[in-house]
């Protein structure tokens, strides 16, 4: 596909990465002249420099024939701008960032006569994220698929659980319900298991189920899972704003710091619920005085990586069941996730995904339709759902005939059909009309039948 | 230093250069010439040797500046020395100092040559000889990246070492397409000059070697009278044109392909050659009519010798060592500035030219009006400030080495103020005849071995516009971190 991205900040340099190795032709139009010489020395994609509002400037990035616009410039009037130009040029597709909670909210209704076919806005995507982390207590990470009909939750594994030094194959028997270790990340490895494989301490396990299902791995774990209650927050920036709104009537109760008088009370008029303090969020003392230490969860949200990354490992170092510290600049999550906090997330990543998700989506086949993408651990293994269609190959019949023709590295997770979430056995088989969650290690998948192997697949036709 | 990474791209390189030996040695074979036993050795060393070096893991694909030039660097040189080989191995050309001198020529596009009698070499070493001006001209490394899926963001810092001019720009997003349609501009140059000459009643061999010697602009002849010995007009109007054509930036060429018909208009450097080009040929014209008697035929001679010289193609229909001292000063600049960038030409490159141009009417204003803020700007785009100083900068380094390699074969040779200052232009400018004794007419034979080792890195230096190739004997390179 042919993509432009104006814009080529921190996401538009991120997104551009992802694009382009996914074999996109990828444009990137900015008008600085450091940055566009830093990606085109770094990046297999073309740089333009120019203002991306320009119709000259776009028309010279190939805006006529583009199939994607994806705006990511700092303000959102740039970027609505941006887009209501492209679209007028011929682009076929549009995305903008809109930061702003307000416009954020009202775009919903004008997305069409502005030409913008998707609005992302991180902050948003970000304080989802860590609402879904708060309530699954005992677990790192949780996406849901099939419409929150299955989950897929990440949990350390700790020398308490009696999992470490056990084989996927000897536990499995023993869980109370049915759920599937789909991966595991040990160092910077990421591994999709088969039956002898052996876990370690401190490997971080993905399952894969039923929420109900998953919840009960979480008492066979024998962690308490409580309802956390008072939660902690450093930094009163959109995402602490958008997290309280989203979480409000849950029963938790929000305590937030910030440094910066005038934003605490503009947060009192905002979110009328938490308790603002006014002070410094990285400072010990202040944290000790406001009662870290009674807390349930830490969540840093300051606008300085380090300052969250400080304060999430004093966090941790106190013994709070739940961390969760936001990062922004740093790239490698792999060199983070040493540090031993529990969820570390990043709004760019994020936001890469769900474009890149989007991007997919318009590339693949209307029936064996794309929906949705969780990336674990840098790029490496891949969770994607899809719906099978008409087209799928090998329709009914049953996986164990099909282990020659599934791609090496690539696992069915787990199908959902009407209101049964099926983990799959040898003897099931993929219907018309099933949710398919798999898990991939090859990369790249934009539709279900790209799991099976081409060459047997042509050799038999 | 990813050495993983240089080994493999050494090792791509390698292979390519072994399929064109290859090539070489089908035309030998064709030819019914007795010299293909000369390309054996070289095949199997690209082959057994590039092979293994494609299989070299690296931890990682990514590479920096540092190693793109590395690259670029070692190519041209590993390149130079097995393209040495064919020569050596048959015994045509005994001294191996005149072999890389010879190779080097070809690769750089330059067209000097030792060889008194070209004729004496079989007509698959001549093959080799002239095709090796194809490789050179476009580049070896744009080609691998054309042919073989490199991965990583980096390769535009190869495409940057290796291409001429200022900032070599991508005319599609990917790097693979680029250079594919870069080659594909390139072929199909190539396919009209060959059909022409062919239409014109060359032989195919014949035709086929003046293409090599005239797209890549690099000029070696393969006959001992060159391109006037033929006695072929519209040849020579073929050939005269095309060297031309092919000193302008393919990416022109390319545009135009693709609908912007008026691209060469809109390109200032492009603009400004021809003007400048067409300008010296008014002058030559007038200052040569006594010896030609007639405007015509002073215009053509004018014409094709300025196209040669200023394309560094390095073709001669005329002995212009025999022209008055204004014509020769002219063709003299001519030969200093060269074509354009991003085409097959040497030279210091026009664009330069007009950088320096508008950087000396800037200051001039600075000068006057010292509070005046002035971008230099070239096709409505402000160049940065680094990029200005960079080709000041390159300005006096380029001196520097021409001065540097005229005072060395100065002092080696002892041979006259001419013919040596013309050799050191014309190999670091990469046209090949120069004036004096290395005339049109004649050659570098009467050099000595040590003064054919400068002139062999002068050549080398001046495709690789200097950097890439001058880097890699300094010691900086090689220091870790």
């Amino acid at each position: 596909m042919y993509i432009i991205v104006v814009g080529g900040g921190k996401v538009g340099y991120t997104l551009a990465q992802s694009l382009a190795i996914e074999n996109n032709d990828v444009v990137i139009v900015d008008s600085d002249d450091s940055t566009i010489r830093r990606t085109s020395e770094s990046l297999d994609v073309m740089t333009i420099r120019g203002n991306g509002l320009s119709a000259a400037v776009l028309r010279q990035a190939g805006v006529t024939d583009a199939d994607l616009v994806i705006a990511v410039m700092d303000s959102d009037e740039t970027n609505i701008v941006c887009c209501l130009t492209a679209k007028k040029l011929g682009a076929k597709h549009t995305i903008a960032r809109i930061r702003d909670p307000e416009y954020a909210l009202e775009l919903g209704d004008l997305k069409d006569d502005f030409g913008i076919d998707m609005v992302i806005n991180p902050e948003l995507q970000a304080a989802v994220k860590i609402s879904h982390v708060l309530r699954f207590a005992s677990a790192v990470d949780v996406e849901t698929f099939a419409g929150g009909r299955v989950e897929m939750v990440a949990f350390k594994v700790l020398p308490t659980d009696g999992l470490a030094g056990r084989a996927i194959a000897d536990i499995t028997p023993a869980l109370p319900e049915p759920v599937l270790i789909c991966a595991v990340e040990r160092g910077d490895e990421v591994f999709i298991p088969g039956g002898s494989f052996v876990l370690e301490e401190k490997d971080k396990i993905h399952i894969i189920g039923k929420p109900t299902n998953t919840t009960a791995f979480s008492r066979f774990l024998k962690r308490p899972d409580k309802r956390l209650r008072n939660v902690m927050i450093v930094g009163g920036s959109r995402i602490a704003v958008y997290l309280i709104k989203h979480m409000t009537g849950t029963g938790m109760h929000f305590k937030l710091i910030e440094q910066s008088e005038n934003r605490c009370t503009h947060l009192c008029e905002l979110i009328p619920d938490a308790t603002i303090i006014l002070g410094d969020g990285t400072d010990e003392a202040v944290l000790e005085s406001e009662g870290i230490r009674g807390m349930d969860a830490f969540v840093a949200l300051t606008d300085r990586d380090e300052e969250n990354l400080i304060a999430g490992l004093y966090a941790t170092h106190l013994g709070l069941p739940k961390v969760v510290a936001k990062i922004n600049r740093i790239g490698s999550m792999k060199v983070v996730d040493r540090l031993g906090i529990d969820s570390v997330l990043s709004p760019r990543m994020l936001t890469t995904d769900e474009i890149i998700r989007y991007v997919r989506a318009l590339g693949s086949s209307q029936d064996s339709g794309f929906e949705s993408l969780y990336r674990i651990v840098d790029d490496k293994v891949e969770a994607l759902e899809f719906i099978a269609g008409e087209s799928t190959r090998y329709l009914g019949v049953p996986l164990r005939a099909l282990t020659d023709r599934i791609m090496p590295g690539t696992l069915i997770a787990t199908i959902v059909r009407g209101d049964k979430t099926i983990i799959p056995l040898g003897g099931d088989a993929i219907e018309q009309g099933d949710r398919v969650i798999v898990i991939t290690g090859t990369g790249s998948l934009s539709d279900l039948n790209d799991i099976f192997r081409r060459d047997v697949f042509r050799s038999e036709v | 230093m990813n050495y993983g990474i240089i080994a493999r791209t050494l090792g791509y390189v390698m292979m390519v250069e072994g399929s064109f030996l290859s090539l070489s040695a089908v035309a030998s074979l064709l030819t019914g010439a007795s010299d293909v036993g000369s390309f054996y050795p070289p095949i199997l060393l690209c082959v057994l040797g590039g092979y293994p070096l494609t299989r070299i893991k690296s931890k990682s694909d990514r590479f920096f500046v540092k190693e793109g030039l590395m690259i670029a660097g070692l190519s041209w040189l590993v390149m130079v020395v097995i393209g040495a080989l064919p020569f050596y191995i048959g015994g045509h050309i005994p001294s191996f100092v005149d072999c890389l001198f010879e190779s080097a020529s070809g690769f750089s596009t330059t067209g000097a040559s030792i060889l008194t009698d070209v004729e004496a070499l079989p007509r698959g070493l001549l093959f080799w000889r002239s095709l090796t001006h194809w490789l050179g001209g476009m580049g070896v490394l744009v080609l691998m990246m054309a042919l073989v899926p490199l991965s990583g963001g980096s390769s535009l810092l190869l495409m940057r070492a290796e291409s001429t001019g200022l900032d070599p720009g991508k005319v599609v997003p990917r790097m693979r397409e680029t250079a594919r349609r870069l080659y594909t501009v390139y072929i199909a140059l190539s396919a009209i000059v060959l059909v022409a000459l062919l239409l014109c009643g060359m032989t195919f061999y014949d035709a086929a070697l003046t293409m090599f010697g005239t797209v890549g602009t690099g000029g070696f002849a393969h006959t001992n009278t060159g391109i006037g010995g033929f006695n072929n007009l519209p040849a020579e109007i073929v050939v005269g044109v095309f060297m031309f054509v092919c000193s302008v930036n393919f990416g022109i060429y390319y545009q135009m392909f693709t609908g912007q018909r008026l691209a060469f208009f809109k390109n200032t450097e492009a603009v400004v050659y021809t003007a400048m080009v067409g300008a010296v040929v008014l002058l030559i014209s007038f200052n040569i009519l006594p010896i030609y008697g007639s405007l015509s035929a002073a215009l053509h001679q004018a014409a094709f010798q300025a196209s040669s010289l200023v394309s560094t193609t390095g073709y001669a229909t005329a002995n212009f060592d025999l022209w008055p001292d204004l014509s020769r000063a002219l063709l003299m600049v001519l030969m200093f500035m060269g074509g354009c960038a991003g085409s097959t030409a040497g030279g210091f490159k026009a664009i330069r030219v007009v950088v320096i141009y508008k950087a000396i009417r800037r200051e001039i204003n600075h000068i006057l009006h010292p509070r005046r803020v002035q971008g230099v700007t070239v096709d409505d785009r402000m160049l940065s400030e680094e990029m200005v100083r960079g080709v000041l900068l390159f300005f006096a380094l380029y001196v520097a080495l021409l001065v540097g390699s005229f005072l060395l074969v100065l002092m080696i040779d002892g041979l006259d103020l001419l013919t040596s200052f013309s050799s050191a232009l014309t190999c670091i400018s990469n046209v090949g005849p120069a004036f004096g004794l290395a005339g049109p007419m004649g050659n570098f034979s009467m050099f000595s071995g040590y003064s054919k080792l400068v002139l062999t890195f002068t050549m080398m230096a001046g495709r690789l516009e200097l950097y890439p190739f001058l880097l890699l004997f300094s010691p900086a390179m090689y220091k870790k971190g």
